[in-house]
């Protein structure tokens, strides 16, 4: 346990001495702040617009009125999931990878599997120091973004809210502990450290951006501008009829999406945020309970892969080459 | 300027309703009020419209405020314009416009009988009050009457739920059927009967079976359902529903995880660990 | 000039030698593939849904059809704009990337440059060379997506059509070059082939992702109220700020002509090409602008180079 605590230490002072991890860092957080003032000032004209447009609904004794837009600044912009996502994703898979390249290239692996350590001790500590790091900066974004969203947006949040948000920086932590480990294992299998960086790119493409993207393609009602059905002029029960026929399509349309843990940190994210509207009413931990299996779906990759990762380097040899 | 002034004072607004909603009259044009001879029909939880012309007899352009007063309880009213929502209107100079008044009735009125006014306030703080009449037709009257607080089911199964309704009226109810707004992607599979006839009092209900795609995620919907045929429509009750995520693939990503790690466990054995 | 062709083709082999380009190469063109395929049969079920449609209300008695929806026939390649402005730009990335440190690296820099070669006929070849790979490649798109599209569909293009899927492929060369280019750049200015590509990378999501998402989250949504139906809908528009924003993208202007170009508008869809090109004239200008910056730049950078 103590030699885990020690490479995981090391890495951290490691980490906080890379330029371009501090450089991105420094962005996410930039981007956190840019995103919540914008927030804010989109809220302010949004809630004008809305209150109007509720006046007049309520001149026309209209008693069942539309759903106020989100107050919370942070939830007004969908874009701030992503941008987590995002960066958060490019920065847990360059750390991932340098983990291991590094020692690799610096001979200095070697050393320190001739000593008393075990290999998955070695892992460990990577993965430990790391995810410190990266709970680190989760509740750095979470600390900026609720003392913007109090600064700047002039918004209270409620205790519900507030959980809401520290849930979402939790799944925040989770997607990103996915790609960390995700640069790990490629790094562990690819002999070849340049190598091993571009894969993990290339799987992160096909991960958050083409299964999601086909996933939308499939999808009839977006082919359309303004929704096919609506283009047609039919009315529901039309349009529940011609559906039926469609059940397959979906079917698989739905497993596509299923296979990417970026569609699962969205679900999750946009349920907890109060982005996707139906979970106003819910508490937070009814949220989860209902995104059980995104939350599923955004760990279980993870611990897969990092056994992976464990059976690749307990019989790879050329950790020895310098 | 003051001599235009003194004429604006002397021009009158004119307030007409007119009786059919199709054949706007110029009735009693430039009296200030205008006492409604007939009657509006309306049922319960019903919508009826009048069609009112204001006309503006000035030779200035005006801004004229509508407002219905002495509403009864529960009642409510607004104006439109062509299709359009209205608290006032602008009208230049001898122009008229027809605007329409609608009279919302609640389910269980107070009154049967009632007379509302319609107040027409200029900017220059001229004002013209005109009545409507009303009177509340028993006749025809549709209640759906179970409470359904909630619905709980999985994403890919079908659910199947009654609907009763009470013809509240007094006249038989032929050809109810019923209409179920639905979240996008839903159907409705079956509705039996298709349709029902109700006698004055009776109760009849309605078995719908709907089925929520695969592809729902888990959340929270709301079911508009409301029953109606060619006369009467009953008020829309909003039934919401929350849908959970089927377990199944659940099962195959746990029995994955598990898989590797007795692979992973064996491999250790087999290997030594180093 | 003869030096620069043999950088060019130098520079075009080993790209297709390199099995992480080809993965990225074949990743590109399995998914242009599959979207045509998905675009067309997408399309067929609506035409199907459309149908059924009209079955369901002749059997209610109905003598008036809705109208049959206008399927413009480019629209079938829309999802090939996503592809290039995403999965493109990170090819052009993969390709550049090392096109300046490898040689760095590798120590064959110096040999190049004791040799009778000017520095600017390095950065000529190098970008001949880029640009005939994304050029094959593009062509290759175009000739498979094209006959998938009229097998799929039965359809085969019109002289409009034809005309307007070769500009976009021009526009979409354009695109990647750009990526190219800029790439090449920072390959110049950084030892670190590594940090290089990751600052590509992070460049990367900032054009495609964070500044249009940036730019959605100021569009205003009016709410636009529907009187007869009673309802609130919310409709998105521009607003200064996020045309500002978008300016700073070139994926987004890439985008705003490429929609045009494949009918994905309906507005702009019976339009010839030179109207659409002429419309679109301050996207067209916004993208190209960054694009000459870098050209230059780079120029000027590989005279400050260093081989001692």
């Amino acid at each position: 346990m103590n030699a885990t605590w020690i490479i995981a230490r090391k890495e951290i002072t490691d980490a906080l001495k890379n330029k371009l991890f501090l450089i991105i860092l420094g962005m996410l957080l930039i981007l956190t702040v840019v995103s919540v003032v914008l927030g804010a000032y989109q809220v302010r004209v949004a809630l004008d617009n809305y209150t109007n447009a509720i006046e007049f609904l309520k001149s026309l004794g209209k008693t069942e009125l539309p759903p106020m837009p989100n107050l919370n600044p942070i939830s007004a912009s969908k874009g701030f999931v992503n941008y987590i996502g995002m960066l958060g994703a490019l920065l847990a898979m360059i750390l991932g990878n340098y983990a291991i390249v590094k020692e690799r290239r610096s001979g200095t692996l070697k050393l320190i599997l001739s000593r008393k350590v075990f290999r998955d001790t070695l892992l460990n500590g990577k993965l430990l120091g790391n995810l410190t790091l990266f709970a680190g900066i989760s509740l750095l974004a979470a600390a900026i973004t609720f003392i913007s969203v109090g600064a700047i947006g002039n918004v209270a949040l409620s205790a519900g809210d507030a959980a809401r948000m520290g849930l979402f920086f939790l799944m925040s932590f989770l997607y990103m502990a996915f790609f960390l480990v995700l640069g790990i294992t490629f790094a562990v299998m690819v002999g070849n450290g340049n190598k091993a960086l571009l894969l993990t790119v290339i799987m992160w493409l096909v991960l958050a951006f083409v299964f999601p993207q086909i996933g939308n393609t499939m999808d009839m009602d977006n082919q359309l501008p303004g929704g096919f059905f609506a283009s047609m002029g039919m009315t529901k029960d039309q349009q529940t009829k011609v559906l039926v026929n469609f059940k397959f399509y979906e079917t698989l349309r739905d497993s596509i999406e299923e296979m990417s843990p970026t569609k699962h940190y969205e679900r999750v994210s946009f349920a907890l945020l109060n982005v996707k509207p139906g979970f106003e009413k819910n508490t937070p931990m009814e949220v989860l309970g209902l995104k059980w299996i995104n939350v599923l779906g955004l760990t279980a990759p993870t611990i897969i892969l990092w056994l992976i990762a464990y059976m690749g380097f307990l019989r790879r040899e050329d950790i020895y080459q310098t | 300027m003051r001599v235009t002034k003194v004429i604006g004072a002397f021009m009158v607004l004119g307030l007409i309703v007119c009786l059919t909603p199709f054949t706007p009259s110029a009735l009693a044009a430039g009296s200030s009020t205008t006492e409604l001879s007939a009657n509006y029909l309306t049922i319960p939880g019903g919508e009826s419209i009048a069609r009112i012309m204001v006309e503006n007899k000035d030779s200035k352009a005006h801004h004229y405020n509508l407002e219905a007063t002495g509403l009864p309880e529960g009642f409510k009213a607004y104006f439109t314009l062509q299709g359009k929502g209205i608290k006032g209107l602008d009208l230049s100079a001898s122009e008229k416009r027809i605007a329409e008044l609608h009279l919302n009735t609640p389910l269980k009125a107070t009154q049967d009988y009632g007379l509302i006014k319609v107040k027409s306030s200029r900017d220059d703080g001229l004002e013209t009050l005109m009545s409507v009449s009303f009177t509340v037709n028993h006749d025809f009257s549709l209640e759906i009457t179970n409470q359904i607080k909630k619905l709980e089911t999985l994403n890919g199964k079908s659910l199947s739920f009654d609907i009763a309704v009470t013809n509240t009226g007094n006249k038989e109810l032929k050809d109810l059927g019923l209409k179920a707004e639905l979240p996008y992607k839903w159907t409705l599979d079956k509705l039996t009967p298709e349709k029902l006839s109700l006698k004055p009092g009776e109760n009849g209900a309605f078995r719908v079976t709907i089925s929520i795609p695969p592809s729902q995620g888990s959340g929270n919907s709301i079911l508009k359902i409301k029953s109606f045929n060619g006369a009467v429509a009953s008020q829309e009750i909003s039934i919401p529903v929350t849908v959970t995520a089927t377990a199944g693939y659940a099962w195959w990503v746990i029995g994955l995880v598990l898989v590797v790690g007795i692979v992973t466990i064996i491999y250790f054995r087999k290997n030594v660990r180093r | 000039m003869k030096q620069v062709f043999i950088i060019a083709s130098k520079e075009f082999k080993a790209a297709f030698k390199d099995r992480v380009f080809l993965v990225i190469t074949a990743l590109f063109l399995l998914l242009s593939i599959i979207s045509v395929y998905i675009g067309s049969s997408t399309k067929n079920a609506e035409i199907k849904a459309y149908l059924d449609i009209v079955a369901l209300l002749k059997a209610q008695g109905a003598t008036s059809f809705p109208v049959s929806p206008q399927l413009f026939p480019l629209a079938i390649l829309q999802n090939i704009i996503d592809y290039v402005s995403i999965i493109g730009a990170v090819l052009a990335v993969f390709l550049g990337f090392d096109a300046f440190s490898g040689e760095r690296e590798n120590g064959t820099l110096k040999l190049l440059l004791v040799r009778p070669l000017y520095r600017d006929q390095l950065v000529t070849g190098k970008l001949l060379g880029g640009g005939l790979v994304i050029g094959v490649l593009l062509c290759v798109t175009l000739v498979f997506n094209t006959l998938l599209f009229s097998i799929v569909s039965g359809l085969t293009p019109t002289f409009n059509e034809l005309s307007r899927l070769l500009v976009f492929i021009t526009l979409a060369f354009v695109y990647m070059m750009i990526f190219y280019i800029v790439t090449l750049f920072v390959s110049i200015k950084t030892g670190d082939r590594t940090f290089g590509f990751l600052t590509m990378m992070v460049v990367w999501v900032f054009v495609s992702f964070v500044i249009p998402q940036l730019a959605d989250s100021q569009r205003s949504f009016a709410y636009a109220l529907n009187a007869t139906a009673q309802t609130v809908t919310q409709m998105p528009s521009d607003t200064v700020i996020s045309k500002g924003i978008e300016m700073f993208s070139p994926a987004v202007q890439f985008q705003n002509v490429g929609k045009d170009l494949l009918q994905v508008v309906s507005e702009t869809a019976a339009m010839n090409v030179f109207d659409i090109l002429s419309r679109q004239v301050l996207s067209l200008f916004y993208m190209l602008v960054p694009g000459a910056i870098f050209l230059l730049a780079s120029y000027r950078a590989v005279q400050k180079e260093d081989v001692t």
